[in-house]
């Protein structure tokens, strides 16, 4: 079953050609980097704009590059939950229209749920139920996978994303946008343990985070090192901020994992890119004999093969959606 | 030849069905920013009436703008991935243009003038002629009062935005302005897929893939409004 996934949710205008939600037949991603990156964050105007003039030619690119064409589709999907309202039309309109012309089923995916799909499309054989956290530039949630397409959300953000405290830290040392892969790079130089960075909410018994206190932390620290004149190891700075993001998400989710007695945890979104995050879930792995699982880069950040994968089991569990199809700024998972 | 004209760029959206000069089936919707879940449904809606499907069209039109850059958006990216799927030519064709296509047989100087930002007007000057749509000027986003400053001929307004400013518009120009009814003022299906066929029938058309609809404003980002209204709150 050749799915074609459309995903316009931020950023990145994506489009792919996935089979049998296993086999990635192409996996086009045109990023808009250079369009936000003077104004150190994602402009939704612009975001939009730039959709509507590259989503044809990226869905094109989807289709010559997996040597099919509009023809040999048996569905398609599109992410139509969670995102910028702007951004997400385009793809929604652009999916429905397809879909009418070739008289084919229009499956609305969730953007999140589409990132927990990142894993399965590459590891098929996964066991359910299990454990997945999902964190990026606009989220921060653990989350229960219980079955193919039913979850159960054990915790999220109280405040900022984790990759959101990574773009704010690298804007306020001056390190460009987006943060996390600057950050992930300048730290390989750095000292984690140089300062001593709170881990918010770490100890506390429910599974939320927060990571707007450990944003301030650095800031203080920062700002207070410039008032005395004190040399400031960028590299330090950053391997210590990275590595509190890292010790509170490893903690909570290695709770998560005992709590609901499950073998296997899964990665996924922008910073599960992150190279301490990584290593520091193998590590643990082993430790606590837990299977970890991450996707490879191209399907960590925003991708439309991840939105076809999880429509092949959406498809197949009979969850279509119809051509008054919406888009919502956000959206409980499973709905 | 069956052409397919659709406008949402403003508060009325609008899907006319042609066949050469012939108008086939139309249809209206007062969407308010439904237009994501209802224009598909409403051009299956007019396929239907006309007993005809999405394949028996042959060409398409869309309204470009100006007006409401999140109508344009989903007018634009679903009618263009229809042309692209089906591989059948599209226009973009101004909303502008449209409006005044509602007049083309008045030999007056023509002003649409569609709502934008703050007390900015798009706009553009037309001089219909024999029944054809004639644009003088280009398309611009202006202060209303700079527009009517430049106005001193006999005038018709129409357009959304001609009816906000009506009284505005009354008391600078007194005498000269002329207003068409409301039913001119917004743009028709069948006068997009009208505009359309001229230029298909020309073989200018324009890319699928490349089409874009026409803002005339920057984000608000790349010009500094959102750090200056900020500074004067």
């Amino acid at each position: 079953m050749l799915i074609l996934g459309i995903e316009t949710s931020c950023d990145d205008t994506c489009a792919a050609v996935v089979a049998d939600g296993k086999t990635i037949l192409s996996n086009i991603i045109s990023s808009q980097i250079d369009a936000h990156q003077k104004f150190g964050g994602v402009v939704p105007e612009i975001a939009s704009r730039k959709h509507v003039e590259l989503i044809n030619y990226v869905i094109q690119e989807a289709l010559d590059s997996a040597h099919i064409s509009f023809e040999h589709l048996d569905a398609i999907a599109v992410t139509c939950n969670h995102g910028l309202v702007g951004s997400l039309v385009v793809g929604v309109a652009a999916a429905k229209a397809i879909a009418y012309c070739w008289n084919l089923p229009l499956i609305g995916v969730h953007h999140i749920e589409g990132h927990v799909y990142a894993n399965i499309v590459e590891n098929p054989d996964i066991e359910t139920p299990h454990i997945c956290l999902t964190v990026s530039g606009g989220h921060t949630m653990l989350i229960y996978v219980q079955d193919h397409c039913k979850y159960e959300l054990l915790g999220s953000t109280l405040d900022d994303a984790a990759g959101e405290a990574f773009d704010k830290i690298a804007r306020f040392l001056g390190l460009g946008f987006p943060g996390g892969p600057i950050i992930d790079r300048l730290s390989q130089d750095g000292d984690p343990k140089a300062f001593a960075f709170p881990r918010p909410i770490i100890r506390r018994k429910d599974l939320d985070f927060s990571f707007s206190g450990l944003k301030t932390a650095v800031i203080y620290t920062v700002n207070d090192m410039r008032r005395r004149g004190t040399r400031l190891n960028l590299a330090d700075i950053a391997a210590s901020f990275q590595q509190a993001v890292v010790d509170v998400l490893v903690y909570k989710t290695i709770e998560a994992a005992k709590k609901k007695e499950v073998r296997t945890v899964t990665l996924a979104g922008g910073v599960a890119a992150n190279s301490q995050l990584r290593s520091t879930f193998r590590a643990c792995g082993v430790h606590e004999g837990l299977r970890i699982i991450y996707p490879s880069r191209s399907l960590c950040t925003d991708n439309a093969a991840m939105i076809a994968g999880l429509a092949f089991y959406k498809y197949r569990l009979g969850q279509l959606s119809k051509l008054d199809l919406d888009v919502m700024a956000s959206a409980p998972l499973g709905a | 030849m069956k052409i397919l004209g659709v406008d949402t760029s403003s508060e009325i959206g609008t899907i006319g069905l042609i066949d050469d000069e012939i108008l086939v089936a139309e249809y209206a919707l007062q969407a308010n920013a439904a237009y994501l879940k209802r224009l598909l449904l409403a051009i299956d809606c007019v396929l239907k009436e006309a007993e005809l499907t999405i394949y028996d069209i042959e060409g398409f039109g869309v309204g470009i703008g100006p007006g409401s850059w999140t109508g344009l958006r989903i007018g634009t990216s679903t009618m263009k991935s229809l042309a692209h799927s089906l591989k059948k030519p599209i226009c973009g064709i101004s909303t502008l243009d449209a409006i005044a296509y509602n007049v083309r047989f008045v030999e007056t100087l023509v002003c649409p003038i569609i709502g934008g930002r703050k007390d900015e007007v798009y706009t553009a000057f037309y001089n219909n002629e024999g029944a054809i749509v004639k644009r003088i000027t280009g398309y611009r986003a202006v202060g209303i009062s700079d527009l009517l400053a430049e106005i001193s001929n006999p005038t018709i307004f129409l357009g959304n935005a001609a009816l906000k400013y009506k009284y505005l518009i009354l008391s600078k120009l007194k005498g000269s302005a002329i207003f068409a009814d409301k039913l001119a003022s917004y743009p028709r299906g069948s006068s997009i897929a009208a505009l359309a066929l001229t230029r298909i029938r020309n073989s200018d058309f324009d890319d699928s893939l490349s089409l874009r609809p026409l803002y005339l404003r920057k984000p608000a980002a790349e010009t500094g409004w959102d750090l200056e209204s900020r500074q004067h709150p």
